[in-house]
């Protein structure tokens, strides 16, 4: 038995008692402070009439595909119309510079008007609710002879159509 | 009297076990070289707020004290709340600079928690 006890003794000194865990206290957390930059300027501002967008929405070039650069902007939008269930209609309104044939601009602005609003469908926004309506060059709101005229003139609008007294959202169990 | 030998072997047990956890020395020696990666960890976490600005929360950096050297080694992160790999990498970057002031015989093995959060 002393033996035994003896060896026991020694079998835990040298290593055997490895089984054993000791419980440590854990480590008090390394804190890690910093200061988030400036709030970006809201990409969308609801105004009585209109959604107005801080950037431009963006084409593939003479394509109504959009570029995946406008999502967050138009992701914006959406969720504008989401908040504000009081906006009943509004109107996808494409425009472009006086480039090209009218007619063929009033189609292609017709078509990237359409394609935002397919967008915004997919982000939950009802069918009824978007109206989209591509005026070509009908409208400048700039001059077409300058690069900046024809830019500013290259646009997508979100006029609102028809709204009703403001509703408030009901958050559902 | 066989009740007083096993009590004498458990207690024997016990003292050399205990001599396997991590002596205070050697547990503010880790958090010593820990405070030490604050400033550049803290860079990292400045320059992921600008990619988001909701970034915060724990994470759990696992490693070794090499025997001998000290050398912090076998990095991994066990826990990451934040889910930013660019901090993740300059936290195990900042972690493998690092070396025990007094190295040890045996190796120690940690968890140590970070945690992040804005201050705005």
């Amino acid at each position: 038995m002393r033996a035994f006890t003896l060896m026991l003794a020694v079998a835990c000194c040298t290593g055997a008692c490895s089984l054993v865990t000791v419980q440590q206290d854990p480590f008090p957390p390394l804190q890690i402070r910093a200061a988030r930059p400036e709030a970006p300027p809201p990409k969308v501002v609801l105004t009585p009439s209109n959604i107005q967008i801080s950037d431009k929405v963006q084409f593939e070039l003479g394509s109504d595909k959009l570029m995946p650069v406008s999502f967050p902007l138009l992701d914006a939008v959406a969720q504008v119309m989401i908040e504000n269930p009081q906006i009943e209609i509004i109107e996808i309104a494409g425009h472009t510079d006086a480039s090209g044939g009218a007619k063929r601009n009033r189609e292609l602005s017709q078509q990237r008007a359409e394609s935002v609003r397919q967008y915004l469908i997919s982000k939950s926004i009802a069918k009824g609710r978007l109206q989209a309506k591509g005026y070509g060059p009908d409208k400048p709101i700039a001059g077409n002879d300058t690069p900046e005229g024809r830019e500013a003139n290259r646009r997508v609008e979100f006029v609102i159509v028809k709204q009703g007294p403001k509703k408030t959202l009901v958050q559902e169990d | 009297m066989t009740q007083v030998k096993i009590a004498f072997v458990v207690a024997v047990a016990l003292a050399a076990c205990s001599r396997t956890g991590m002596g205070s020395g050697v547990r503010d020696d880790i958090g010593a070289r820990m405070q030490t990666i604050q400033a550049p960890v803290q860079m990292c976490y400045a320059v992921a707020l600008e990619r988001d600005r909701k970034l915060r929360g724990m994470m759990v950096v696992s490693f070794r004290a090499a025997p001998g050297t000290g050398q912090f080694d076998q990095i991994t992160v066990s826990r990451d709340e934040l889910g930013d790999e660019q901090v993740k990498k300059c936290v195990v970057d900042e972690v493998s600079k690092l070396k025990l002031a007094t190295p040890q015989k045996s190796a120690v093995t940690v968890s140590y928690p970070i945690e992040f959060a804005p201050t705005n």
